[in-house]
Parts: structure tokens; C-alpha cells; sequence
């Protein structure tokens, strides 16, 4: 299982996951790849109840070999589908964000970016099916070099964006060591509070 | 020699043993794509319990579909 590098006072909140809906168009794809040739088969059948070969048996049993091959092959397209549809995710921490953008297979991205960091937090939830399915997209600009970092199709992004929001607060008003405080350490050194300081957005 | 009797003699053409090297090319190829799935869930899943489920489900569909392809070639 994949372990993040979190510092000793740093504690995983919360994962962020694609909705069911961004894998179903492979599930669907699954569905009629298996269906069609059975219902072919049952088209040659009823209309061509004398092809040759059916009488003597080996040519259903050729068929339905063919089949099994094309069955295995779409088995493995939709699980490696899957596969990059579940390794996709956000980490949400008590210090930052860890995305983790899984590509493709032996394709991967994972980078994090500190609250901080974060300069907005939308959400977009367009159409019915978002809106009754709970499901839409993320999108954060960042104070970093990547501008924007967008999450497609997240579950249930408004509890989300509260979370995260929330998060940050706690981020914001919690007291940091100086060391890890850096320049803001340095002015807060002469007010009376040595060993701390204040996050600021 | 029409359409007919080439499929009625398409057993002559694809034999038995030929089938049964692509069955084995098709238990190589399950077997490889069961390491590249086994080896992503286990290095980069974060829950455990939906790579179990997925496990189970792409092994069990795996092997039925190699039964079905094993007893084809059986009866052809």
C-alpha cells in the first residue's frame, strides 16, 4: 500500500475519490462487449438455422473459443480502467494536499502542495445528474507553479470544499515552531512569542 | 470449393493443437496482466478492502473465462 512522507504532528482527514459515474461508460462498454456476440450467435442461429459447421459442432465451439479471447481482452481493458479510475486521488492532510494522478498504467503523478498554498477553492457541479448524483469538479488555484490543479467527477465536492475550508482554518490558527515558520518567525520573534508563530494565509 | 465447404472444412484448417497454443498465449497474456494490475493495487491502493473485492471479482472472472475457453477447445 502506497505511504505518504507526513511530518509527526501531520494527520491524513480526508481522501478525495472519483464518483462511480467516471467509470461507468467502461462498465457499459464491458456490458455490450460481452452481450453482442451472444446476441449474434442467436442472429446466426435463428436466421441461418443450416450454416455449415453448426450440425457437426465445431464451429459453435470455434466461436465460442473466439469468444472467450474477446471476453479476456475486454475483462483486462475495463480492469486496467478501473485500475487507473481507483488510483486516482486526492490525500487531504492537517498540513497539505497530496495528488495523486494516475495516468495511465506505469504513468503516474504525485505531488503535494501545502494549505497554504491554496489562493481559491472552487467547485463545479453542472446538470441534473451532478447535481442528484453528488458528484462535479474541483478545481484549486494555487499560490505554486502549477496555476491550477482541477479533480474531475470528485464525490460529493461541496462536503469537500467545507472540509478542506475547515481544515484550513485549523491550519491557519494553529501556532507552528519558528524554525518552520521561516520569515514570518522572524517578525513575530519580537512580539513576545519566541518559540511560536501564527500561520498565515 | 464455395463458402459452405470451407466451413464445413475449417476443421481441417484450425486444428486442435493450434487452439491449444492460443490457449496457452491467452494464460501467458492472463497471467501477465494479472502481475501489472497485482503490482499497481499493491504498491498504490490506499484501501485495502476495495482491492480485495477487485481481486477476488478480476480473478474469478478470469478463471471462468479461461474455463470457457479451455472446454471449447476440449469439444471442438
Amino acid at each position: 500500500m502506497i505511504k505518504f512522507n507526513l511530518n509527526p504532528n501531520e494527520q491524513i482527514v480526508l481522501t478525495v475519490r472519483k464518483h462511480w459515474i467516471a467509470i461507468i461508460g467502461q462498465l457499459v462498454a464491458l456490458i455490450v462487449a460481452m452481450i453482442v456476440p451472444l446476441i449474434l450467435l442467436l442472429v446466426i442461429q435463428a436466421f441461418v438455422p443450416n450454416f455449415p459447421g453448426w450440425q457437426a459442432g465445431h464451429l459453435i465451439y470455434l466461436y465460442s473459443f473466439a469468444y472467450s479471447i474477446w471476453l479476456m481482452l475486454s475483462w483486462s481493458l475495463f480492469f486496467f480502467a478501473w485500475t487507473e479510475y481507483h488510483l486516482d486521488f486526492w490525500v487531504v492532510t492537517t498540513h497539505r494536499i497530496f495528488l495523486v494522478e494516475q495516468q495511465a498504467m506505469f504513468a503516474r503523478e504525485i505531488s503535494s502542495l501545502t494549505l497554504d498554498k491554496i489562493q481559491d477553492l472552487t467547485i463545479d457541479i453542472e446538470g441534473f445528474l451532478p447535481t442528484m448524483l453528488k458528484f462535479g469538479d474541483i478545481l484549486i488555484e494555487t499560490a505554486g507553479e502549477r496555476k491550477k490543479l482541477a479533480f474531475i467527477n470528485a464525490r460529493d465536492p461541496e462536503a469537500i470544499k467545507i472540509a478542506i475550508n475547515s481544515i484550513q482554518k485549523d491550519f491557519y490558527s494553529r501556532p507552528v515552531p519558528v524554525a518552520a515558520a521561516g520569515s514570518n518567525a522572524g517578525s513575530n520573534a519580537g512580539m513576545g512569542s519566541p518559540n511560536v508563530a501564527q500561520n498565515t494565509p | 470449393m464455395n463458402t459452405t465447404e470451407v466451413l464445413g472444412r475449417l476443421h481441417d484448417f484450425i486444428s486442435k493443437p493450434i487452439l491449444f497454443v492460443i490457449f496457452g498465449i491467452l494464460c501467458v497474456a492472463f497471467g501477465l496482466v494479472s502481475f501489472i494490475l497485482l503490482f499497481h493495487w499493491d504498491r498504490y491502493a490506499i484501501d485495502k478492502s476495495a482491492i480485495v473485492k477487485a481481486q477476488s471479482i478480476f480473478f474469478l472472472g478470469g478463471a471462468a473465462i479461461l474455463l470457457i475457453a479451455f472446454i471449447s477447445v476440449i469439444l471442438y
